[in-house]
């Protein structure tokens, strides 16, 4: 008999612990926000004035933030500040604006103001953008999240006057030529733009002008002779 | 001591509950397997497929036979179905109503609800939208310094100036050339492009509302002549040619920029004759009439270059790359999805030639003498049939069958003496039909020629002769 009071008990203690209340987790802890980038992207960029069709004084190239935490039903402040290894000046070369991040928002694209100046044009300049501390967010952690984008907290950016190949030139390269300065004003100066980006031009551009700039180039030769680049290699699309 | 009675209670208890398991499971189990009819109801049709052109009436009746001997209470719903959208068409037992659903083939399911028992009984069928202006030719002509469009439906009903009704447009000038521009499977981004002199008016291909003129369609357009239009076997990309230079438009991969502008002309030194050789999946052949050379260009490419002259054993046929000979025609003869022929008339100082290009390379080369073929030397005017290995031309007011392999030409008809022939066009479609367009004085006839299994014509004249033209100048099949 006290074997079965045994089992009885055992079974109301069991009974008992089932019944008990399970802790949902919930997020506690510091408002974060951080740099995000893409799976395959590094954690840099370069930008140069030297291939705008129109000079520009100031240009603006936008990073993309995404909080850690809640999101909040008021605008937040985000600050960010020279990091280490900066070697541009922050107000002379370059601004770090104080956004602010919407109410409800998750993301933002965060300007970064760069000034042009003459020292660009003869070494480029390195900008560590780093989350500072703000009333309302700290650095946030970093590392790869599920959907495979990486979380950071510095992101560099080299700023010059000097023509420099654009990143995306690996693309562009099958459509438009190995890359020199002395192609890519051309290419400005015959359409009138200065980025050949595969997002920016798509397909159309990527097989349609390379025959515009052909087409041009055969009457500049005519007048001027073989274009010839910085490497001493004849320019031809 | 008190552990082993507990045991032997519950050994028992096991024991017992085995036994009356076993027992249950002995147990005889009722099962009905007699059958009761449920009242199948049949649903019949005429045909299991259907064509309308969209904005018309369709009636299609329908027979339902229920179970013996009863009178059934039904619902019926008309359901039209593509991959992206569902159309509810009627819930009346017979369809009877205007079609207004994109021209388009649809899934048709007709579906009977017996409301006695709530079963539902279904039939499927295709149902064919064709837009107003479906299947049929275009014809450019012109009089008194202005052009016309006429299309002619593929039921013979014929619209005299589609493009005047749909736009209040008429061309300032006498047209050139009018062309259905459709990539394989494209048929979205199909356009009908008439020419001018100095314009291109582009229309919707279903309604003939304008959508393009010069400017939408070539980057830098300095009029027009000499042209042709095709895409590329495999439809990548398009080719337009215009006064010996060519233009390439985007394809089949990226369609949404199929009807954004042209290049402008590749360069280079050449003058190509007005035909798209489109009879390889890599790469299109063209003509260079300057230099006298077959000309490629592969898919994506936006350069032109010499053929290749081919391999040994096809360079005691023809050397592409040095042929010699300026061309005259270039017809489309039989192509399938991965490859095609083509037949080129040439001439030089010693007479006409006929050079077949299969798929990549020269596959005949043959002098066609005027012997064997009456006036073959005399005349532009070919079409050549996707069915058989023949070619028809025309010279004045004859028109000829020549048979390719035996190299001989037959007069197939003659028009009275004051017909002069000025285009010839047959319905790549089937190779059955050819359009035939003629000239009195200032009078021009549309005469369509049903062909035999011979490639001759049926009853030896045209089966519908189309009048109140004016000089015909272009014939087009959409």
């Amino acid at each position: 008999m006290k074997t079965r009071r045994y089992f009885i008990f055992a079974g109301l203690l069991f009974a008992l612990m089932a019944c008990k209340k399970q802790d949902t987790i919930l997020f506690e802890g510091e408002e974060r926000i951080s740099f995000f980038i893409g799976e395959y992207d590094v954690d840099s960029t370069s930008y140069t004035f030297a291939f705008d069709p129109v000079k520009k004084e100031r240009d603006t190239i936008y990073l993309k933030m995404r909080i850690q935490g809640r999101t909040y039903d008021r605008a937040r402040i985000i600050k960010i500040k020279p990091g280490a290894g900066t070697t541009a000046v922050l107000g002379e070369d370059f601004l770090f604006p104080e956004a602010v991040l919407p109410a409800d928002s998750i993301t933002i694209d965060y300007p970064v103001v760069l000034i042009n100046t003459p020292k660009m044009e003869t070494r480029a300049l390195r900008i560590v953008a780093e989350v500072a501390v703000s009333d309302d967010f700290l650095p946030g952690g970093t590392g790869q999240v599920i959907d495979g984008t990486k979380a950071i907290n510095s992101y560099k950016v080299w700023v010059s006057n000097k023509p420099e190949r654009p990143v995306y030139w690996d693309d562009a390269e099958y459509y438009f030529g190995s890359f020199s300065a002395t192609r890519i004003r051309f290419m400005i100066s015959v359409l009138g733009i200065s980025d050949f980006s595969y997002d920016v031009i798509g397909a159309y551009g990527s097989y349609t002008y390379p025959v515009i700039l052909r087409n041009a180039l055969v009457k500049y030769e005519a007048t001027n002779g073989p274009l010839i680049d910085e490497f001493g290699q004849r320019v031809t699309f | 001591m008190k552990g082993n009675r507990f045991l032997k209670y519950t050994i028992g208890h096991l024991r017992l509950g085995l036994i009356a398991l076993l027992m249950q499971g002995c147990s005889s189990f009722e099962q009905d397997f007699s059958l009761s009819p449920i009242g199948e109801v049949k649903i019949l049709m005429e045909k299991s497929e259907y064509d309308v052109v969209q904005l018309e009436k369709i009636h299609i009746p329908v027979t339902i036979t229920g179970p013996s001997g009863k009178t059934g209470r039904y619902a019926y719903r008309w359901k039209a179905m593509t991959n992206e959208a569902v159309y509810i068409l009627s819930d009346k037992k017979d369809l009877d109503t205007i079609i207004n659903l994109p021209p388009q083939q649809y899934n048709i399911q007709y579906t009977v609800t017996d409301l006695d028992n709530g079963l539902e009984f279904n039939k499927q069928l295709f149902l064919n939208v064709n837009g107003a202006f479906y299947e049929g030719w275009l014809v450019s002509h012109n009089q008194g310094g202005k052009g016309k469009l006429t299309f002619i439906r593929a039921d013979n009903v014929v619209f005299p100036d589609p493009v005047g009704q749909a736009n209040n447009l008429s061309f300032p000038e006498n047209l050139k050339s009018t062309f259905y521009t459709q990539i394989p499977y494209r048929a979205k981004y199909a356009s009908i492009a008439s020419f001018t002199g100095t314009e291109i008016f582009r229309f919707d291909p279903n309604t003939f509302k304008l959508t393009g003129k010069s400017q939408e369609v070539f980057m830098s357009p300095s009029g027009y002549d000499g042209i042709a239009w095709d895409s590329g076997l495999s439809g990548i990309d398009q080719y337009f040619i215009n006064k010996g230079e060519i233009h390439v438009g985007m394809g089949d991969f990226y369609p949404e920029d199929i009807l954004k502008p042209y290049t402008p002309g590749l360069g280079g030194d050449y003058d190509l004759f007005p035909a798209v050789i489109s009879s390889n999946s890599r790469k299109t052949f063209f003509y260079d009439n300057k230099y006298k050379r077959f000309m490629e260009i592969p898919y994506f490419g936006r350069e032109i270059t010499p053929a290749a002259n081919g391999s040994n054993t096809t360079l005691n046929i023809l050397d592409m790359s040095n042929v010699g000979k300026t061309m005259i025609a270039a017809e489309k003869g039989r192509v399938t999805s991965s490859s095609g022929v083509f037949y080129c008339v040439m001439e030089d100082n010693e007479g006409r030639y006929v050079a077949g290009i299969t798929n990549t390379d020269p596959s005949l080369f043959q002098k066609v003498m005027d012997s064997q073929c009456p006036e073959f030397s005399k005349t532009k005017l070919f079409a050549a049939s996707g069915l058989f290995q023949h070619m028809y031309y025309a010279v004045g007011n004859k028109l000829y069958l020549y048979n390719i392999v035996a190299n001989t030409a037959e007069l197939l008809y003659s028009f009275p003496s004051s017909y002069t022939i000025t285009d010839i066009e047959i319905n790549r479609k089937t190779s059955r039909t050819l359009a035939v367009a003629t000239l009195d004085g200032t009078s021009g006839t549309l005469n369509l020629f049903d062909i035999n299994d011979l490639g001759q014509f049926v009853d030896g004249t045209p089966k519908k002769v189309f009048g109140n033209f004016g000089h015909i100048v272009h014939i087009n099949i959409k």
